[in-house]
C-alpha cells in the first residue's frame, strides 16, 4: 500500500516537499543559534554583573573597615580626655582636673578593673621631668595604636607635718587595638 | 513560512519578556537588599556615633550639662541592662526611611560598658542628652537620653519649682511640669512626683517617682530624673551597677591611702571605714531593688575621717 501511494505523488510535489523540508531545518538551525546567542549574551552580562558586584562589594568593605577605624580612633581621642576626669583617675587641681599618680599606682593592683576598660589595649603614663614611664593597665592585647595627650600628674607630698600636692607634665597614652 | 516567523517571533518577544522580567526583578531585589543593609549599617554607625557623643558628659567638671542634637531623620533607639559587676548597657539603634519599610529591626546592639544612662524606649526626632553629677562620695555624672516628650505631675512646692527652674536653664523642652495629668499632652509619658526639699533642694530632694504603676523612693535631683526617664527594672539595674562601681572605687581609695601611708601620711582610721563603704555598696549591688540612700551613714563616717587627714585622699 505504502509503494502504491509514492508512486501517485507527483514529481514537482516531491519536489516542492523536500525544499520546505530544508528550509524547515535551515530556520530550525537559525532558531538554535539565536538561542545560542542570547544565553551567551545573558551569559555574558552575568559575569559583567558578577564583576561589577565583585568590585562594588570590595569598595564597600574598604568602607565599612574605614569607618570602623574612624570610630575608634574617635572614641580613642574621646576617651583620653573622659580618663581625665574619671574618679579612679581624677584629681581636683586649682587648674582643673588632674591625673591622681596614688591612684594611678593602687589602680595597678585591682585586677577588676580591667573589665572597666574592655575596648582599651593598654594605659600608660610617661613622665617627662622624669623621663620614665609606668603601666597603669596592660590587657596583652594587640597594640597597634596609641594615641596620648598631654596632663597634670599629681601627687601628694609629706614634708614636715605639711602636705602639697606636686603636679608634673606627663602624656597620657592609650593604645587600641586595630581591629 | 510567513506562519514559522510569527512563531519565532513570538518565541523571541516571550523570551526577551521573560528574560527582563528576571533582569528586573533581580536588580530591584539587589536594590532592596543594599538599601537594607546600608540603613542596617547606618544605624550601627549612629549608635556608636551616640556613645562617642555621651563621652564628654561621663566626666565633667560641671555638675549638670546639656546637648541638644536634631537627627537626620525619625530614630527610635532602646537600651538593655545587665547588672554583673561594673555591668554594661546595650545600646540599638533603628531610623525612619522613605525607601522600602518604614522601619525595620534594630541595628547590632553597641555595647557600652562605663555610663550610666537613664533612658527608655525612646522614638522622635530631637534628641536631647544632659546629665547631672551623683556624689556618694565619689563623683559619677549620670546620663539621660530624651527623644520622647515627657509630663511631670506635681503639686506645685520648692521641689517642683527647683525642677523646672532646671530643666529651664539646661533647655530640656521635653518635659511639660504640670499640676494635673489631664494637662499632660497625650503622646507624652506621664510621671508622677512626690518630691520635697528644704533649704537646699540639689541635695536635699527627697520623694517618690511613680512612673508605670511603680512607685520609686529617691534622694537628689540626679537619681529622681534617673527614675523619671528610665523604666524601674533600668533604673534598679543602674543603681546596682553604680553601687559596684562605688564599692570599687572605695576600695580603690583604700589601696591610695596605703600609698599615701607609705610616704609618711598619717591615715587613721580611713582605711576601714573605706572598706565598710565597699562592702555595704557591695551588697546594694547583689539587691534587686537597692537604695544608694543606705550608703549615706557610710559616706558620712569616709567625710568626716578625710576631712581630719593632712593627706586628703579624694
Amino acid at each position: 500500500m505504502f509503494f502504491d501511494a509514492m508512486k501517485i505523488i507527483p514529481k514537482q510535489e516531491k519536489e516542492i516537499k523536500s525544499r520546505s523540508r530544508s528550509e524547515k531545518g535551515k530556520a530550525g538551525k537559525k532558531g538554535q543559534l539565536k538561542i545560542q546567542e542570547t544565553a551567551f549574551m545573558l551569559l555574558a552580562l552575568a559575569i559583567f554583573g558578577a564583576i561589577v558586584l565583585l568590585f562594588y562589594t570590595n569598595m564597600q568593605l574598604r568602607g565599612i573597615y574605614s569607618e570602623r577605624e574612624r570610630l575608634a580612633e574617635e572614641e580613642a581621642i574621646s576617651s583620653l580626655e573622659k580618663f581625665v576626669g574619671m574618679p579612679e583617675f581624677a584629681v581636683e587641681t586649682q587648674l582643673g582636673h588632674g591625673i591622681d599618680k596614688e591612684k594611678l599606682l593602687a589602680l595597678r593592683n585591682i585586677s577588676d578593673y580591667s573589665k572597666l576598660f574592655e575596648s582599651i589595649s593598654k594605659i600608660e603614663v610617661y613622665e617627662i621631668t622624669e623621663n620614665k614611664s609606668f603601666e597603669v593597665y596592660n590587657s596583652k592585647k594587640q597594640k597597634n595604636i596609641a594615641y596620648s595627650m598631654f596632663v597634670p600628674l599629681c601627687s601628694t607630698k609629706y614634708v614636715e607635718n605639711y602636705a602639697e600636692q606636686d603636679c608634673k607634665v606627663a602624656q597620657l597614652i592609650v593604645w587600641v587595638e586595630k581591629k | 513560512m510567513i506562519k514559522q516567523n510569527k512563531k519565532g517571533d513570538i518565541f523571541q518577544w516571550l523570551f526577551a519578556s521573560l528574560v527582563g522580567a528576571v533582569i528586573i526583578f533581580i536588580a530591584l531585589y539587589g536594590v532592596y537588599r543594599y538599601i537594607n543593609i546600608e540603613r542596617y549599617r547606618y544605624d550601627i554607625e549612629l549608635a556608636k556615633s551616640l556613645d562617642v557623643l555621651m563621652n564628654p558628659f561621663e566626666t565633667s567638671l560641671l555638675e549638670a550639662q546639656a546637648l541638644q542634637v536634631k537627627m537626620p531623620s525619625e530614630t527610635e533607639f532602646s537600651i538593655e541592662c545587665n547588672y554583673e559587676g561594673f555591668g554594661t548597657q546595650l545600646i540599638e539603634m533603628k531610623t525612619r526611611s522613605g525607601v522600602g519599610k518604614p522601619w525595620q529591626g534594630y541595628s547590632k546592639p553597641i555595647t557600652i560598658n562605663n555610663k550610666y544612662i537613664f533612658t527608655s524606649k525612646e522614638k522622635g526626632k530631637e534628641l536631647y542628652i544632659f546629665s547631672k553629677s551623683l556624689k556618694l562620695p565619689f563623683k559619677l555624672d549620670l546620663i539621660y537620653a530624651l527623644l520622647n516628650e515627657y509630663c511631670f505631675v506635681t503639686q506645685p512646692s520648692q521641689a517642683s519649682e527647683h525642677i523646672q527652674k532646671e530643666l529651664k536653664l539646661l533647655n530640656i523642652t521635653k518635659v511639660n511640669v504640670v499640676k494635673n495629668k489631664k494637662d499632660c499632652e497625650n503622646n507624652s509619658i506621664v510621671v508622677e512626683l512626690d518630691v520635697s526639699c528644704e533649704y537646699n533642694c540639689e541635695e536635699t530632694l527627697e520623694g517618690y517617682v511613680k512612673k508605670d504603676d511603680e512607685k520609686i523612693r529617691v534622694k537628689g535631683a540626679a537619681l529622681l530624673y534617673g527614675a523619671a526617664f528610665s523604666s524601674p527594672e533600668d533604673y534598679y539595674c543602674n543603681t546596682r551597677r553604680i553601687a559596684y562601681r562605688i564599692g570599687m572605687l572605695a576600695m580603690l581609695h583604700a589601696k591610695k591611702a596605703d600609698e599615701l601611708g607609705a610616704n609618711g601620711c598619717a591615715m587613721g582610721e580611713i582605711k576601714q571605714k573605706l572598706f565598710n563603704l565597699a562592702n555595704k555598696a557591695f551588697t546594694l549591688a547583689k539587691q534587686e531593688q537597692p537604695s544608694l540612700e543606705e550608703l549615706e551613714p557610710y559616706i558620712e563616717e569616709v567625710e568626716n575621717e578625710n576631712d581630719f587627714l593632712p593627706c586628703h585622699v579624694f
